[in-house]
């Protein structure tokens, strides 16, 4: 089942401007800031938010379109017939039913009698591991526990489309590991309570998250969306890998320029300053990113030297990284990390002068992708 | 969400002391009254007086009457306290206004409106005369109307919070699982609520068990069709040709079946397990 959605929304300053298209069997994982419309985009594709335009289809077939001038004809399928299921970070088990009987709630909403609901329920109940807590009320379950019922509901119904809104953030690390490795398995069919749907019958699956970890292990696709616009979308290992935007780039822990290549191995900054790359670089004159991790950047108190990839600083805070300190700069969105034993032999504190350098055997450098050229 | 634990703390902990005294003031207004109506009852004459023939047929009257305005205010309170609910706050705020009306006024006002309005020369009840030859006032019909006049508040207002409470995330929820509007409001909504229902049906019936006001002007005080225990309290205190001691007897009656009723609604409210 293939997903196309346009969505425009206004909402106070808020724009919302997105396209998308998943396919059958297909999971894309959208990755943004707070605020930056990810989640609003599940509901208008959920049916539960009504767009200001845009259109919603599902091989084909239209479940919301809103034309953008006002004229012509509106069409909102509601939510109970569009087959889009929805998991956010709170399972929202219905409380006053069994786990075995929130499984069933939605097959018997599609029809099957109680005894045939309760059935497939119980087999959804056991595809997830929980079948030893299936007459349990959701209030005498842990919260990954109620997730994984969840998970069973939502998977029970065989929805078209399957819309997972952080479903991992309410989770300590270990569940949300354990939730996330199932989560995986019901993406690749490894999980399916018996039912063998053709290829072009899987879901297409949309994952919101704020974790890279998700992206990496759920996602065939990542969308990067920042202030309601994706501006970057493509595979896991070229949006994150060689990331575009600050935002991906500060995800998966790197520093991120542009500039143009000048020489073969040097990139000019806007700012005039140069970096040099002992890695592959295009062509000469092409514009291009530059990445290089944190732990890349040394930070001495020596004197500037112009031709060795350096550059003046003033330490802005030192705060903890994921290896070691984390060191940022005044007004540079660059930012260092070492050991504090290297940052207490040079002694470097917030507020020095100091003189940054970048390891050229560490950076790399790639076409840049403007959010025009998304495909 | 986990697993809910209750913390245990100290009874009254952080109440400051001063607060006792109104709490015991507030608590004596409330009991010492009817403690008052059971040390003055004549104990020996009151087992005759509640099994005449005319405190029965009170109390018969008074259950049937209170328990049909109850059903009368649950079929049509639910659906409106869900619209007063699922309104935009200001229409909400207009409604709710409107719908508590009935509480802030004398129910012998109530009493005089309904006559107004149904009665003989009344805006609706001209209508209903003339072409169906149907007269509500003074009939047993009344009684249910006026109970359900003064008590459909309590049944909103309670059921209206328990709304608010639940929210609209498991009805979204239950959406996007295919169920349709009708299915939703029964097997979720409803359930979902349940606590607030029971307590508005309450507040409901004991509200309608107790009218007196606009039951004196709506439907009068006719022994068998309109006479409820209210009413025959009222009646045999202004002692027509009965004793005063009767009226105590009836108003004990009244007062233990109403405990008993709340007891009763009480326990079957805590069993589920919600």
């Amino acid at each position: 089942m293939t997903l196309d959605a346009n969505i425009l929304l206004s909402r106070g300053s808020f724009n919302l401007d997105a396209s998308v298209t998943v396919a059958a069997g297909e999971t894309l994982a959208v990755l943004g800031p707070n605020g930056s419309g990810k989640s609003t985009m599940l509901s208008v594709i959920a049916g539960l938010l009504v767009p200001d335009g845009g259109i919603i289809a599902v091989n084909g077939r239209v479940l919301t379109e809103v034309p953008k001038s006002g004229a012509g004809r509106m069409t909102v399928v509601p939510a109970h017939r569009r087959r889009i299921g929805l998991l956010g970070q709170d399972p929202l088990l219905f409380p006053h039913l069994t786990a075995l009987d929130n499984v069933a709630f939605g097959l018997r909403a599609q029809g099957l009698n109680a005894a045939e609901a309760r059935g497939r329920a119980a087999e959804w109940i056991a595809a997830v591991g929980m079948s030893s807590f299936a007459d349990r009320r959701p209030t005498a379950l842990s919260g990954g526990q109620q997730q994984r019922v969840a998970i069973a509901r939502v998977l029970a119904t065989e929805p078209d489309v399957l819309l997972f809104d952080e479903p991992m953030a309410a989770l300590d690390v270990q569940n949300a590991s354990l939730i996330r490795t199932l989560l995986r398995e019901c993406l690749t069919a490894r999980v399916s309570a018996g039912s063998d749907r053709q290829s072009a019958a899987l879901p297409a699956t949309i994952v919101v998250t704020h974790d890279v970890v998700d992206a990496m292990v759920l996602a065939d696709r990542v969308a990067i969306v920042e202030h309601g616009r994706i501006i970057d979308v493509g595979e896991v290992s070229r949006v994150l890998g060689q990331p575009a935007n600050l935002f991906a780039a500060t995800l998966v822990g790197l520093n991120l320029l542009h500039g143009i290549v000048e020489t073969p191995q040097l990139v000019r900054m806007p700012d005039g300053s140069g970096v040099v790359s002992a890695n592959l670089v295009p062509p000469v004159g092409s514009e291009v990113s530059v990445a290089f991790p944190p732990s890349a950047v040394t930070v001495r108190r020596v004197g500037h030297d112009p031709a060795a990839n350096s550059w003046p600083a003033t330490v802005g805070l030192l705060e903890p990284g994921v290896r070691g300190i984390r060191v940022t700069f005044r007004g540079d969105t660059v930012v260092a990390e070492a050991t504090a034993a290297e940052l207490l032999e040079h002694d470097i504190s917030p507020d020095d002068r100091v003189t940054a350098s970048v390891d050229p055997a560490f950076v790399t450098v790639y076409p840049r992708r403007v959010e025009s050229a998304v495909s | 969400m986990s697993v809910v634990r209750r913390t245990a703390v100290a009874p009254g902990a952080g109440i400051p002391r001063l607060l006792y005294l109104p709490a015991a003031v507030g608590f004596a207004l409330l009991i010492l009254p009817i403690i008052g109506l059971f040390l003055r009852a004549d104990w020996p004459s009151v087992p005759a007086a509640i099994v005449s023939e005319e405190a029965l047929s009170a109390l018969r009257l008074s259950m049937q009457t209170a328990l049909a305005a109850t059903v009368l205010c649950l079929v049509v309170g639910i659906p409106l306290a869900l619209v007063i609910a699922r309104s935009g706050s200001r229409l909400a705020g207009l409604l709710r206004a409107l719908t508590t009306l009935p509480l802030v006024m004398p129910p012998l006002v109530g009493g005089i409106a309904l006559l107004y309005l149904l009665g003989r020369n009344g805006l609706i009840g001209s209508v209903l005369e003339l072409s169906f030859g149907i007269r509500i006032p003074f009939t047993t019909a009344a009684v249910v109307i006026a109970q359900s006049f003064v008590a459909l508040p309590f049944l909103v207002i309670s059921v209206e919070g328990a709304l608010r409470t639940a929210g609209t995330r498991f009805e979204s929820v239950a959406a996007t699982l295919g169920a349709d509007r009708w299915t939703v409001f029964r097997r979720v909504t409803l359930p979902l609520i349940m606590p607030g229902v029971v307590a508005g049906t309450v507040l409901c019936f004991a509200r309608a068990l107790g009218e007196f006001g606009a039951t004196a002007l709506f439907a009068g005080n006719a022994a068998g069709t309109t006479r409820t225990m209210p009413l025959a309290i009222y009646t045999a205190f202004n002692g027509a040709g009965v004793s005063q001691d009767s009226a105590i007897a009836l108003s004990l009656l009244l007062v233990v079946v109403g405990i008993v009723i709340l007891l009763l609604l009480r326990s079957w409210r805590t069993t589920p397990e919600l």
